[in-house]
């Protein structure tokens, strides 16, 4: 199946511009369009890995990005989304397309996921073992959930922990890995190989790169896994690693506060996320040094794996 | 005769053990609450059917080292705390 890195940037304008494309991301597809042809570049880069699809497939979301028309897009040029044709927010500038259609479709999947418990999380998984890494912005949770990626754990999403209501398990919701600010500089100074999409300076949130799933993640994307491990991280300038094992209950407040639905989701909400405590061991994770963070996850993954069997 | 206490959704209240705690989800103000093992032993008492205290009192005494005096001060302030939530009346 052709992939959309291989597609030319000529004919990924086309695709956007006309059908829009189809990114199949796990959990949920979505489908884009666009008349900005920088943003079918970056799309072509971050989403590299995923198949071309049919034009007319299902999807969740059907998002637009979509420039402004009239006298200021010569002076001040702007980009809209649009969803299902509302448009929930006030325009961006041009040259942040692709932060927009990110953020703008993880609020879409936001508001809309609520037959899953939808945490605010990375999650990973390796071994057989999946890792819940909830955490609020600014705790170093997609750096962590990026690094960890690139060493070798399978990547299910760097936002969304998505917990299947009737059986506990981990769906993938695979999307570009949003890294900001000095996160980009350090990804790429310890993992020089690592595919980035475009840097967006200025943004909200100030600069923005998305890093892109790898071969390895896109291919497994249909494949729930078992929760074994929820960590959370924190992200503090020169500490040495601390790990903390951390009580249930104490842990189950933190991870309902870190959930985008568990409101509105009622006693399904209450009961999925009583059982990802119940079968994960839970702890808190401070660390500066991405190395050893990696290692102490490591260790982490092997001793639930190894008890698994 | 001696008032019995009850959960006031029964039905719809779920209350969940964990090793250090327990997680009660309260359906009539649709809020969870983090309780400790012993309000949720009392909890899952009177999940079970209504009680009046003395028995209410005989359960947390059985469940704890505490003395009786001890144990009847507990469930009276357990059982306004709870009732203060709405979930028991």
């Amino acid at each position: 199946m052709t992939r959309l890195s291989e597609c030319s940037k000529r004919e990924l304008s086309e695709m956007l511009a006309d059908t829009g494309i189809v990114l199949d991301i796990g959990a949920a597809s979505i489908r884009v369009r666009s008349d900005s042809p920088a943003l079918a570049q970056a799309l072509g880069t971050v989403y590299g890995e995923f198949p071309v699809l049919d034009h007319d497939a299902f999807c969740e979301v059907s998002a637009s990005i979509l420039r402004v028309g009239g006298a200021r897009r010569y002076f001040h040029p702007q980009v809209d989304f649009e969803v299902d044709g509302y448009r929930p927010f006030e325009p961006f500038p041009a040259d942040t397309h692709l932060p927009l259609f990110e953020w703008g479709v993880n609020w879409t999947l936001a508001e809309r996921f609520n037959h899953c418990l939808l945490l605010h999380a990375g999650v990973v998984e390796k071994l057989g073992v999946a890792i819940v890494l909830p955490a609020i912005p600014g705790s170093g949770k997609s750096t962590l959930t990026a690094a960890l990626m690139l060493s070798g754990y399978r990547l299910l999403s760097d936002e969304f922990g998505v917990v299947r209501f009737d059986d506990g398990a981990l769906l993938p919701m695979l999307k570009g890995a949003a890294l900001k600010n000095a996160s980009i500089d350090v990804i790429q100074a310890r993992f020089p190989r690592a595919r980035l999409g475009p840097s967006f300076p200025k943004t909200r949130k100030g600069t923005v790169a998305h890093l892109s799933p790898n071969a390895a993640s896109v291919t497994r994307r249909h494949e729930p896994a078992l929760p074994g491990l929820v960590v959370f991280p924190l992200y503090q300038a020169g500490v040495e690693t601390v790990l903390e094992t951390m009580g249930r209950s104490q842990a189950f407040s933190k991870l309902v506060v870190n959930s985008f639905n568990y409101e509105i989701a009622g006693p399904a909400g209450f009961a999925a996320a009583c059982r990802l405590i119940d079968e994960c061991d839970c702890h808190r994770l401070i660390y500066s040094d991405l190395d050893s963070a990696i290692a102490t996850i490591d260790r982490l993954t092997a001793s639930v794996a190894e008890r698994r069997g | 005769m001696e008032r019995a206490w009850t959960i006031a959704a029964p039905g719809e209240t779920r209350l969940h053990f964990f090793s250090d705690g327990c997680a009660v989800f309260n359906p009539i103000r649709w809020e969870t609450h983090v309780i400790d093992l012993l309000v949720g032993t009392l909890m899952e008492a009177l999940l079970e059917g209504p009680k009046s205290i003395p028995e209410l009192v005989a359960i947390a005494l059985d469940a704890s080292d505490l003395p009786i005096q001890e144990g009847a001060l507990f469930v009276d302030a357990t059982l306004v705390q709870l009732s203060g939530l709405d979930l028991v009346a």
